[in-house]
């Protein structure tokens, strides 16, 4: 049997987007927070819903079953699943991408699905409802979506390798559109286990800053629809070029001090696009604000030779939402291309990298035509992705 | 049928107990003691001295003692550059078995005291991380979730991976760990064939040569 596919004279589109975040439903709605400078961390009281001490950002939850409501009864699905199945549905609303299509693909990118299920021995969903595969399976039932989808757990580059994946997918298989949907909760779990590893900030995250203390944790969900079909793509062509990763091989929870991994998946994606680093427009870092992450950052950049580079971190804005992370910036990165306009990283106010590099700090207009974003995680892995506009390459 | 790219070299069983490389059995232990200290046997009779072994989670000892065989612990991939091997890997229970033990250090408000040496492992792809780590890789990886085994979309994906990349060799297979502590591990060792020896492996890169280990079936006849 032989396969025959588009191969590498294919094109990956952007076809639709959306962010479910604090500051919003909707990717207008989190672009304009940005734009007005607002942020969605708050603290939060043990005697809250969430049941500890933190300074965090959440998604209303009064308005996700509201919206819900809309679609199905709020009651069957978990609050993981409501935020995704809200963000694909606002995303696939505005686009002629059929979801129900065999030649449609569901890529679901998570750390922890759903963790809170773990804690409340009492849920109503069944026992299996924790695994990966059956929040996937609960999403593409939703949709009546008929292929098994996938799922990706990487640490905080998921959503960075959901997109590689899906990238790679498409050129060599038989599908036509991929639904990349990232989702984390904020559950006790996860803050308590950041918490004990002395990572988090008391007060809302400073991506680069001097003085940044540490990461804000985020609740979120993002949908990113990818398609070959040029006819599906948005009014404003975006291409998803290429992807790479790639393991510091040094330490599974601390960051390697000469940036290898984060060097080595620039170096490649670079590479494998053929595209230069002069070309670069902006980066859409990681950005944790943990001392060591942010230093590492500026080193791999510095290596690249993408210091100069206008950068950001989106994270001042909604916390570090995990395996939500690499698709909900990318979905900010590309309404950026869009706007052309570079956001400002909230929370930065004075250099403090162990390499000097160019951080945005005020809201601006630029053209934008070549876009990288990057993610480094436990475990070592590192991933980046260039998203350059049609016609510019 | 057109002659493959690609075939699988080796490949490393881990279940009831045995240990199956290359279809041999090379261990079997009798059927007393728990998986973890399965594991701490298998570590001591077989393994090279490594001392992070022990602060490893069990999911992360399953894989890595896997992967110490399939690649007889780096000489069989001694030929690769670092950043030419990528890692596949997939499994139905993520990290559950250690999300339970993590749970455990803060369900109780008196004895709250969550742990981030424990809380590090409560992500599946750190098993990646150890193996990339132990061994130098600095390649591609990606750890994937489904309900069962899909050799065939492993298969799928590695193909993409050796075609988009400069990839030269990839692990991958299926390391599970439930909450009762029940497992099965079974990684193949994916090279490039380079032309000159078409029948040099025994297994072709194919599902059904996967499924075919992974259930034994090339072992049931000559027993």
């Amino acid at each position: 049997m032989s396969e025959r596919f588009s191969g590498l004279s294919m094109k990956t589109y952007f076809a639709g987007d959306n962010m479910i975040t604090s500051l919003g439903f909707t990717t207008e709605e989190n672009m304009a927070m940005f734009r007005n400078n607002v942020t969605g961390i708050r603290n939060h009281r043990k005697t809250d819903r969430l049941g500890i001490d933190c300074c965090i950002s959440t998604v209303d939850g009064d308005r996700l079953d509201q919206v819900f409501s809309d679609f199905a009864k709020p009651d069957n699905y978990t609050r993981l699943e409501k935020i995704a199945i809200t963000s694909a549905r606002y995303a696939v609303e505005r686009t002629d991408v059929d979801f129900k299509s065999p030649k449609t693909l569901f890529i679901l990118s998570t750390t922890k699905g759903n963790i809170d299920l773990l804690e409340n021995k009492k849920h109503p969903f069944g026992s299996d409802r924790i695994q990966l595969w059956r929040t996937a399976h609960a999403i593409t039932a939703f949709f009546e979506n008929p292929n098994p989808p996938l799922v990706v757990s990487n640490a905080c580059i998921s959503g960075i390798v959901a997109l590689i994946t899906a990238l790679r997918m498409l050129k060599y298989s038989h599908y036509k559109n991929i639904v990349v949907v990232g989702v984390d909760i904020a559950s006790r779990f996860v803050i308590s286990g950041f918490q004990s590893f002395k990572a988090t900030s008391s007060t809302p995250c400073r991506p680069y800053d001097k003085s940044r203390k540490g990461l804000s944790l985020g609740e979120g969900g993002s949908t990113l629809i990818l398609t070959s079909e040029s006819s599906l793509a948005t009014d404003e062509k975006l291409v998803l070029r290429g992807g790479a990763g790639a393991n510091d091989a040094n330490h599974i929870s601390g960051p390697s001090r000469t940036g290898e991994g984060l060097y080595l998946s620039i170096q490649k994606t670079l590479e494998s696009t053929q595209e230069t680093a002069e070309n670069i427009d902006y980066i859409n870092a990681h950005g944790t604000a943990t001392v060591f992450n942010d230093d590492m950052e500026s080193i791999a950049l510095e290596r690249t030779k993408l210091a100069t580079v206008p950068v950001n971190s989106l994270k001042g804005y909604f916390g570090h939402t995990l395996g939500a992370a690499g698709v909900l910036e990318t979905s900010a990165a590309v309404a950026s291309m869009r706007m052309n306009t570079l956001i400002a990283t909230k929370g930065f106010h004075t250099k403090g990298t162990t390499q000097e590099i160019n951080v945005i700090r005020k809201t601006k207009m630029k053209t934008i035509n070549h876009c990288l974003k990057i993610a480094s995680g436990f475990g070592g892995c590192n991933a980046g992705i260039l998203i350059s506009k049609d016609g510019t390459f | 049928m057109e002659p493959s790219e690609f075939s699988i070299s080796h490949y490393c069983l881990i279940k009831n107990r045995r240990i199956i490389l290359n279809g041999e059995k090379l261990i079997e232990e009798e059927a007393h003691g728990d998986f973890p200290s399965f594991l701490s046997s298998v570590y001591k009779t077989f393994g090279s001295e490594y001392t992070k072994f022990y602060k490893m989670d069990l999911l992360s000892k399953l894989g890595i003692l896997t992967t110490d065989f399939l690649i007889d612990f780096g000489s069989r991939i001694k030929k690769y550059n670092e950043n030419d091997i990528a890692i596949i890997l997939a499994n139905s229970q993520s990290s559950l078995e250690t999300d339970a033990r993590f749970l455990e250090t803060i369900a109780d408000e008196n004895k709250y005291y969550p742990n981030p040496a424990l809380f590090v492992y409560t992500l599946p792809n750190v098993l990646i991380g150890e193996i990339c780590i132990k061994y130098k890789l600095k390649g591609e990886s990606v750890f994937f979730v489904s309900q069962t085994a899909d050799f065939d979309f492993l298969r799928i994906y590695s193909e993409n991976v050796f075609r988009n990349t400069k990839t030269k060799a990839i692990i991958t297979g299926w390391v599970d760990l439930d909450f009762k502590q029940n497992y099965e591990s079974i990684l193949f060792l994916v090279e490039k064939n380079d032309g000159s020896s078409t029948d040099s492996s025994p297994w072709s890169f194919t599902a059904t040569s996967m499924e075919d280990l992974y259930f034994e079936k090339n072992l049931e006849e000559s027993e």
